[in-house]
């Protein structure tokens, strides 16, 4: 069942409905279950392709167990361990021998967000900071929540809890309502017209990339393949995380924010603080600030403060990479957000160094640097989203049917584009938040709001009409 | 331990840490308060405070920190 679809919206209405009339929080609790299970066996209809899923998952569960019960380092270590061993191989990582793996079909859908949220709950209970008991409903309710299993965000358990397990539940207003139903409509609109149109004009261009055209065409051609992939992946993604965020809002669960207007930062580690947001702050949690430490520890001298802060940023970001995708392409995108990570944080200090802080903060405040480093920024992105979405095969195809000049034009075209249209954006973008209205914006009062929900859902209807298309699926299913 | 006590010896190793003598640990000071304030001297401050209290702070500790309130408050609960 595809997330941005009129069968998902009825499945998910017909949820909401039941789930809101019980006050019985356990029974709320069997009622999601019961949705998880019937969303789950959408995906496929064979019982033996959930087995590898259903052991990963029961695993889990006494990891997380034991975890709680006592805190040994030894097991603990091993659990830790095995889940990661566990995690690689059924999803079937390149470097492992592939006679190892399981010979039959069965489903990983949402595996990678399922792994998180088990860690979660087994470095917590260990660490002694999950104090609530998991029990067999709430854990598999938390990993296995039909909004959150493919496309995330990754909720921590506390706060899943507390919500589902209210004893008084927060009023579901008309207000509430509103703001869900918008966050669908604009997820939809999102999914189903923007990311469709985008990745269409992506296909267009790279059936029409060939060497017969001119150099000034083909570099266009290149700078529209590499360059509308970047939006359409914000748009297909962001839009997918509107809709269950607006799903979650009718349940009266507010789930946590995945993206804050990414390509309005100006530098690499910014941009990650803004995208992606909850997976960034996972692995800041239980990767870098514990790595950091650890090695602060090690080195207590201040003077390899900078030296161990790079080599956590670097490590934390090539497993933001690798844990996308299980081949070398992957492997690959992660060295690169390794670098890019490591180049922005040396880059900053080397520059409060040579100009002093005071001089660096201002040249930072300085609009036009801004622009630039948007620009530079959503280039960066661009390039190592390639080995994101391509493979070595097609990108070697691309790369020679470009040759260098085209390229070097390509991403230049890139660069000042991004620049002038983003740096246009945010002027335009304040422009109209500065008209005021009942001590507010006018962009933001109910009723241009309400005015602008309902043109996004005649242009919505007109172009899925039209256009007789479905969305494409959501990038992170493959994950 | 008594908040007082807390948060001197917290002021302490806030100005040992950002080598900055002026600086008052308050409860509402937030890393955005602090210029040098980034994740790096955010860990370096976390390992500091457990040396100085004789604590370990987990994994969700250290991220979940809001300010420097949350930050006595759970230094109040390990002492």
């Amino acid at each position: 069942m595809t997330i941005a679809s009129f069968t998902f919206l009825g499945f998910a209405l017909a949820v909401v409905l039941i789930y809101n009339c019980f006050s019985s929080a356990t029974w709320r609790m069997w009622v999601l279950l019961l949705a998880d299970l019937a969303f789950l066996s959408t995906f496929s209809h064979s019982v033996s392709a959930f087995v590898p899923l259903t052991v990963f998952l029961a695993c889990g569960f006494f990891a997380v167990q034991a975890m709680q019960r006592a805190h040994k380092e030894a097991s603990y270590l091993w659990i830790i361990g095995g889940t990661i061993l566990a995690f690689i191989w059924l999803k079937k990582y390149t470097f492992l021998p592939h006679d190892t793996f399981l010979q039959f079909a069965y489903t990983t859908l949402g595996l990678s967000y399922i792994f998180f949220r088990v860690m979660h709950m087994i470095i917590d209970s260990h660490q002694g900071s999950l104090n609530q008991k998991v029990g067999p409903l709430a854990y598999l309710n938390y990993t296995l929540n039909f909004t959150t299993l493919v496309s995330g965000p990754i909720q921590s358990y506390p706060a899943f809890i507390e919500q589902h397990l209210a004893p008084v539940r927060p009023p579901l207003t008309i207000i509430d309502m509103g703001n869900g139903l918008e966050r669908i409509v604009v997820g939809f609109f999102k999914v189903n017209v923007v990311a469709l149109v985008l990745s269409m004009i992506q296909n267009q261009a790279i059936n029409a990339l060939s060497s017969s055209q001119p150099l000034a065409t083909r570099a266009l051609t290149g700078a529209i393949i590499a360059a509308t992939y970047p939006v359409y992946l914000y748009y297909n993604f962001s839009g997918y995380t509107d809709i269950v965020i607006g799903i979650a809002r009718f349940m009266r669960i507010k789930l946590p924010e995945n993206f804050n207007r990414p390509f309005s930062t100006d530098n690499f580690l910014e941009f990650w603080n803004h995208w992606h947001m909850t997976l960034s702050g996972w692995l800041k949690e239980y990767v870098y600030n514990p790595l950091l430490k650890s090695l602060m520890r090690r080195y207590p001298s201040p003077r390899a403060e900078l030296s161990l802060g790079v080599i956590a940023f670097f490590v934390t970001f090539f497993l933001i990479g690798i844990w996308h995708g299980r081949t070398s392409e992957f492997l690959f995108y992660g060295v690169l957000l390794g670098i890019g990570v490591s180049v922005n944080k040396l880059y900053q200090v080397k520059m409060a160094k040579s100009l002093g802080k005071k001089q660096y903060k201002a040249l930072a405040n300085n609009w036009m640097y801004q622009a630039l480093c948007r620009g530079l920024n959503f280039t960066f992105f661009a390039f190592y989203l390639l080995w994101f979405w391509s493979t070595w095969k097609d990108l070697g195809k691309m790369a020679n049917t470009l040759g260098p000049s085209a390229q070097l034009l390509g991403w230049s075209l890139i660069f000042i584009v991004s620049t002038i249209v983003l740096a246009l954006w945010q002027v335009v973008r304040a422009s109209v938040f500065r008209v005021q209205w009942e001590d507010q914006p006018f962009i933001l009062s109910r009723y241009v709001r309400t005015v602008l929900d309902t043109s996004l859902v005649f242009v919505l209807l007109v172009v899925m009409e039209l256009l007789n298309t479905p969305a494409p699926d959501i990038v992170y299913k493959a994950f | 331990m008594e908040s007082t006590e807390i948060y001197d010896r917290l002021t302490k190793v806030f100005r040992e840490v950002f080598d900055d003598d002026e600086i008052v640990a308050r409860p509402d000071l937030t890393a955005s308060d602090v210029e040098e304030w980034d994740s790096l001297k955010h860990v370096r401050l976390i390992l500091s405070v457990e040396n100085a209290f004789k604590v370990r702070f987990s994994a969700s500790e250290v991220s979940n920190l809001k300010n420097v309130a949350d930050l006595a408050k759970v230094i109040q609960s390990k002492v």
